[in-house]
């Protein structure tokens, strides 16, 4: 068996999730998953190889025409031939938008077991047991994976953010460098190009210390001007989950999630928020998470330091209301 | 031009109890379904491509009898065909599987399927699909900007707040992320009269026999479902409200 783990472009270099699932990975033992293979895919890691130490046994670098490093197609026509050529081989990666595209066609494209989304993966050889949340993460599935033919594994961002690293893996990492291939080029998809969202005249939600963050539970935007008051007077600024700027509540850079914005504030306050997976991956580097939700079941107390069951618009104005006593309104 | 929604059923129950293992396949055995939030965007740009370019609209749902509301649903947004497919199965391989040869069937240049469903929340249909069936795919559509007979241009999301441009070669796969387009309201009235009409049905899914044919795919299996443990971290803070509103704020004032 091999290990194979994708490496997505990062302006880091390597992303902390990236090197949270190779840390997982590094723990077993060896003789059950084999060399444990970072793939890079352009030049993104070219003089940041001494970050694969401690990681991985090996790089391998592609080569891919410049600009190409993001294109699905090409990375899944890539990472198939990659796994195909080496044997039985597993293959982990984000479940991020790149991961949950890519993973999937490797999968199907290889007829190997596929499980998105993992929070947990425990494999000593033999069948793998693997865990995924489902229903917003309110419940949780454990599987049994067959583990002869390789498997496709994608892993949620912050599920193994406790890794440690371990001193089974190489500190020199040797790089073997695939030459480009034709038959890897794209033939369906041509990418026009890359944009990034424009603050101007909006506040940066990842610079905020504060955030004041809403979700559905706001129940329309006539009462975001409470909720602005708040922040406002928390030394705040407002944020949100997707659904809220899907009902056009608020802009797309207000937006935390996988689809939105990563955040990292010192108090995370969550209005009305039930925790989705997919909003979680975008704060769960806050530093003090407190929720507010009326629903007790909620995810979102799952992973809050502090958490208050109670409606938010009946809870939100006693709050602001102290506020204004101890600052003399 | 055709173009095809693929719309999953998803129970409004999602409680421990209403979860059963059939199988090694995850069943939810609650009485009421809707169409999962994120085909309803699917749906609504697939309605919005119709009244565009003129694209004649097919909605399909693999899914047991108490699905076909998703349906009645697609008929009130005054989808062209509607099809359901007899099966019960929340693995991904399997519905893709069951989609497929009605998909074959239908033909479309475009197929749009929401981006995950609400109850699995892995994003896998959309991708086997383009897989199975050789077709272009774009993941987490946000905007589709233009449609000729060969291709469809569209901007799709990478996270993080980045968008990507592409062109795709048809016949392709969307998958299509919320809020893509206004989801408009289907009156009650509406929604009675949808269900007047009748909804053709496509070949059953064979499990077993799809469990042959891609029996790689298949080999892992549901073991068990349950709660997540509570974090140890997280303190719940109770009494009267200005009790609470109080300590909040002292929790905050410490941290800053």
């Amino acid at each position: 068996m091999k290990s194979f783990i994708y490496i997505e472009p990062s302006k880091e270099g390597i992303d902390s999730l990236t090197k949270q699932i190779a840390l997982k990975i590094s723990k077993i033992p060896v003789e059950v998953r084999g060399p444990l293979r970072g793939i890079s895919i352009g030049n993104g890691l070219d003089g940041k190889e001494s970050q694969l130490s401690g990681l991985f046994d090996e790089l391998i670098r592609v080569e891919v025409p410049s600009g190409d490093e993001l294109n699905t197609e090409l990375i899944s026509n890539i990472l198939t031939d990659v796994l195909q050529e080496s044997g039985p081989a597993m293959l982990f990666l984000g479940f991020t938008h790149l991961g949950m595209e890519v993973g999937p066609a490797v999968g199907w494209r290889l007829q190997i077991p596929t499980i998105t989304s993992c929070i947990d993966f425990d494999w000593t050889g033999g069948d793998a047991n693997v865990k995924r949340p489902i229903v917003g993460g309110k419940l949780l599935v454990s599987f049994s994976v067959k583990s002869e033919r390789g498997m496709v594994i994608s892993v949620q961002k912050g599920a193994w953010e406790d890794e440690v690293s371990c001193e089974s893996v190489s500190d020199s990492v040797p790089v073997t460098r695939l030459p480009w291939r034709n038959s890897w080029a794209a033939e369906k998809t041509q990418w026009i190009g890359i944009s990034e969202e424009s603050l101007e005249g909006e506040e940066d939600i990842t610079k905020a210390e504060i955030l004041v963050s809403v979700g559905r539970g706001l129940g329309g935007p006539e009462n975001l001007p409470i909720v602005k008051e708040l922040a406002e007077k928390l030394g705040g600024i407002v944020s949100c989950s997707r659904p809220v700027v899907d009902l056009g509540w608020l802009p797309p850079s207000r937006q935390v999630g996988i689809s939105g914005k990563s955040v990292s504030p010192v108090i995370y306050l969550a209005l009305g928020i039930s925790g989705q997976s997919n909003h979680l991956a975008g704060m769960d580097g806050s530093k003090i998470i407190i929720a507010v939700n009326k629903d007790p079941l909620a995810p979102i107390f799952n992973v809050a330091n502090f958490g208050v069951v109670d409606d938010i618009l009946e809870f939100v104005p006693g709050l602001l209301d102290q506020i204004k006593q101890k600052q003399g309104y | 031009m055709r173009a095809a929604v693929c719309c999953k059923g998803v129970s409004i129950d999602t409680t421990l109890e209403s979860v059963h293992i059939v199988n090694g396949d995850i069943q939810f055995k609650g009485s009421e379904f809707y169409i999962n939030e994120f085909d309803s965007y699917a749906l609504e740009a697939a309605m919005a491509l119709k009244n565009k370019y003129g694209i004649e609209t097919f909605a399909l749902c693999l899914g047991p009898l108490r699905v076909q509301e998703v349906l009645y649903f697609a008929i009130a947004k005054e989808v062209n065909h509607v099809l359901r497919i007899d099966g019960d199965t929340n693995r991904p391989e399997l519905i893709s599987s069951g989609l497929i040869p009605a998909l074959m069937e239908i033909g479309p240049q475009i197929i749009l399927v929401g981006v995950q469903s609400e109850d699995w929340m892995g994003g896998e249909v959309g991708v086997y699909i383009a897989q199975a069936l050789n077709m272009s795919l774009a993941f987490a559509v946000v905007e589709i900007s233009e449609l000729t007979d060969k291709s469809i241009r569209i901007k799709k999301e990478l996270g993080g707040g980045r968008l990507a441009e592409i062109i795709l070669k048809l016949p392709a796969v969307l998958c299509v992320q919320s809020g893509i387009e206004p989801l408009r309201y289907v009156s009650a009235a509406r929604r009675q009269k949808a269900r007047k009409t009748p909804v053709k049905m496509g070949s059953r899914l064979n499990i077993e026999e799809v469990k042959q044919k891609i029996s790689g795919m298949m080999a892992y299996e549901a073991r068990e479902v349950s709660v997540p443990p509570k974090s140890s971290r997280a303190e719940m803070i109770t009494g009267e409200r200005s009790e609470v509103a109080s300590k909040l704020l002292e929790i905050i004032g410490k941290s800053v």
